[in-house]
């Protein structure tokens, strides 16, 4: 036995062994098959999906510190897990098609998804900030890998390369402040910091900290006016990571972000708080402007991406523990409707069809009635309309603003929500109202249904009864700090 | 004394860093660039060796003065060098960059506080100074043993990302 780690952490670590198992199964089972029969990968990588998630169980109500402080393992990080679990199952559904089509070899593929998952797993469940950045440089070099993974697309390879350059950067950016912190406390771990830093609110070294940890997570939520590597990259790389970068990387982002913060850095609270609420404002807004003059629809979806990011900043300003059950709500919420768009672009993606662009949806409701149906569906959850998933979670993220005293940033996410109503009800106009229909019928595959299945049944159920997911999200964001007391929250 | 030839080494070093890194930014050709990269790296290890830190030292020399620096010049070599020197050294956005570095220097300089400035022979160079080998060793293998398993993981996955991008040049 390894000093520093005793025999109970090992169980429970369980979650994460069995999907490093599962990885390292996926890599030699596409060994063993014939070249063939590697489709059947996709299915080992679900095994491992599923049996990470049936690992889960036992740890329902655990609040430990694991490994001398270096994980936790809390209700908080078991909803992330979720998450990344459900979205990395979807993401793979979704792939099975699209590889197909592209004649990617899937081996690598499945490996490195189920890579990114186990980094974003140690990334909410780190209190450490070397665990954290670990677990993000796991996910990082992950995804800079799938992001160029499409061979003869040079789209794709221009996004990898963006997406390494400026993530290294941001990276830096993110260890210089995360230096600092070090430097100032003595310690990495999130919670002894926080004590080391009480009363030091006016230490202008601390505030050069905040500001350089803010700038690098800013990145990797996509945050303006950190945000120009996400347009580019949302494009370019393959439609299934898209949707797993823009839904996985981000919830894990803004779970470091959360633990780092409320954490590790409460006593700074007047100084983030301020950052965040700037940066939730532009956000919304420029991403929101921008999003409406996208004909690209992947575009379209990165941009819109960038404003929701804004939205869930809007439950971090505020703070409190209604704020943080807000933004985990959300979060959840805006995974399957993400997703489910994303699914009905890798629909449309055709031997002669990219199907990424706004005309490539033209007449979509007389040859696929549900594959329309489903985006409708999804547009409205994004633009926040009732009965969806979306209108609630909204309306939990402003009235969590309202409740503490933001009143004007909630009436500016209603406005950003009215003008980003604009180019989701266009693309409903082109599938419902244009004639017009491009290239061949678009086939149906029974993975991709699933796929639409399950987001719209999500869409849907959770729009019109959201109370067991807002209890499990009140009874997580309850859990953070060490006594898993909310002292942290305001 | 020492402390004396100590505190004249490390405003040496630092100095030298800072000129070489000015340097490696302005030079035209970049085959001379990286060379000037070599040198701070070279000045940012005695810094190191000063605060009594020999395993970072040895490190930044093995490994950035070694094998990133290698890999730099692997790049260049990409390059179409003679068409590089004739260009202009700076884009247009220089002027911009500039302000961010010293708008950056200037919040450094505000946040600084005398007692972080690694002043020399403060830290003896013994076997348990934290940054001696013996130390960082200990530290890996028992606290963090858990980030290092981890770590193992980011390196399969990278050669992984190797084999993919080769797998695409053979492909190709």
């Amino acid at each position: 036995m390894p000093p520093g780690i005793s025999a109970s952490d090992f169980y429970n670590i369980l979650p994460e062994l069995v999907l490093t198992s599962g990885a390292l199964v996926v890599l030699i089972v596409d060994v063993l098959l014939p070249k063939e029969r590697r489709g059947a990968l996709a299915w080992v990588t679900l095994l491992a999906i599923g049996a990470t998630l049936a690992s889960l169980v036992p740890f329902r109500s655990t609040h430990v510190e694991v490994a001398q402080g270096l994980l936790a393992v809390d209700q908080f990080a078991l909803f992330f897990k979720v998450v990344f679990l459900v979205a990395a199952a979807i993401t793979v559904l979704m792939s099975v098609r699209y590889l197909e089509i592209e004649g990617a070899s899937p081996g690598e593929y499945y490996f490195l998804i189920l890579c990114a998952t186990l980094g974003m797993m140690i990334m909410a469940g780190g209190i450490d900030l070397i665990t954290i950045f670990i677990g993000l440089e796991t996910m990082a070099v992950s995804f800079y890998i799938l992001a160029g993974f499409i061979k003869p697309s040079h789209r794709s390879n221009e996004a990898a390369v963006k997406y390494f350059l400026l993530g290294a950067f941001s990276l830096g950016i993110l260890l210089y402040g995360m230096s600092l912190m070090y430097g100032l406390s003595g310690t990495t771990n999130l919670r002894v910091m926080a004590a080391a830093f009480a009363g030091q609110e006016t230490d202008a070294r601390l505030v050069l900290a905040v500001i350089l940890v803010v700038a690098g997570v800013g990145f990797k939520i996509a945050a303006v006016p950190f945000h120009m590597w996400a347009p580019d990259v949302y494009e370019g790389a393959p439609t299934p990571i898209t949707a797993f970068l823009s839904v996985g990387s981000k919830a894990a982002s803004f779970a470091m972000l959360i633990r780092i913060f409320l954490e590790g850095l409460p006593s700074m609270g007047h100084d983030w708080r301020l950052l965040f609420e700037a940066l939730a404002i532009i956000t919304m807004t420029v991403g929101n402007i921008a999003a409406l003059t996208q004909s690209n629809v992947k575009r379209m979806l990165a941009y819109s991406s960038i404003a929701h990011a804004g939205y869930v900043l809007i439950g971090i300003v505020a703070g409190t523990s209604r704020g943080i059950t807000a933004t985990l709500v959300y979060l959840f919420i805006y995974a399957f409707m993400q997703l489910g768009a994303f699914a009905v672009i890798v629909g449309l993606r055709r031997a002669d069809v990219a199907g990424e662009e706004l005309k490539d949806f033209g007449g979509l409701h007389a040859r696929n009635p549900f594959a329309a149906f489903a985006m409708l569906l999804f547009m409205l959850s994004l633009g926040g309309i009732p009965p969806t998933a979306g209108f609630m979670g909204k309306f939990w993220l402003f009235s969590a603003a309202i409740d503490a005293h933001y009143n004007w940033l909630a009436v500016i996410g209603v406005l950003n929500s009215a003008v980003s109503l604009y180019y989701y009800v266009r693309i409903v106009v082109f599938m419902y109202v244009k004639k017009e229909a491009l290239g061949s019928e678009p086939a149906t595959s029974p993975t991709l249904a699933v796929v639409l299945g399950v987001a719209v049944a999500a869409t849907l159920v959770l729009g019109v009864y959201p109370r067991l997911l807002f209890e499990l999200a009140d009874a997580s964001a309850r859990t953070l700090g060490a006594a898993g007391v909310t002292t942290s929250l305001r | 004394m020492p402390i004396i030839a100590g505190h004249i080494a490390f405003y040496y070093l630092a100095a030298a860093s800072i000129a070489s890194a000015v340097l490696a930014v302005t030079r035209r050709n970049p085959i001379h660039s990286m060379l000037w990269v070599l040198a701070l790296f070279l000045h940012v290890a005695g810094i190191f060796l000063l605060a009594g830190a020999e395993f970072l030292a040895a490190v930044q020399v093995i490994l950035y003065a070694g094998a990133i620096l290698v890999f730099y010049l692997f790049f260049l070599m990409l390059l179409d060098l003679p068409g590089e020197t004739a260009e202009p050294r700076f884009g247009a956005h220089w002027p911009l960059c500039a302000a961010a570095g010293l708008g950056f220097a200037a919040l450094a300089w505000f946040a600084r506080d005398p007692g972080l400035v690694p002043t020399a022979g403060r830290e003896a160079a013994t076997d348990a100074s934290p940054g001696s080998l013996s130390a960082v060793g200990h530290v890996l293998f028992t606290r963090f043993t858990l980030p290092f398993e981890i770590v193992s993981l980011i390196l399969l996955a990278a050669i992984v990302g190797a084999v993919v991008v080769a797998k695409r040049k053979a492909g190709a």
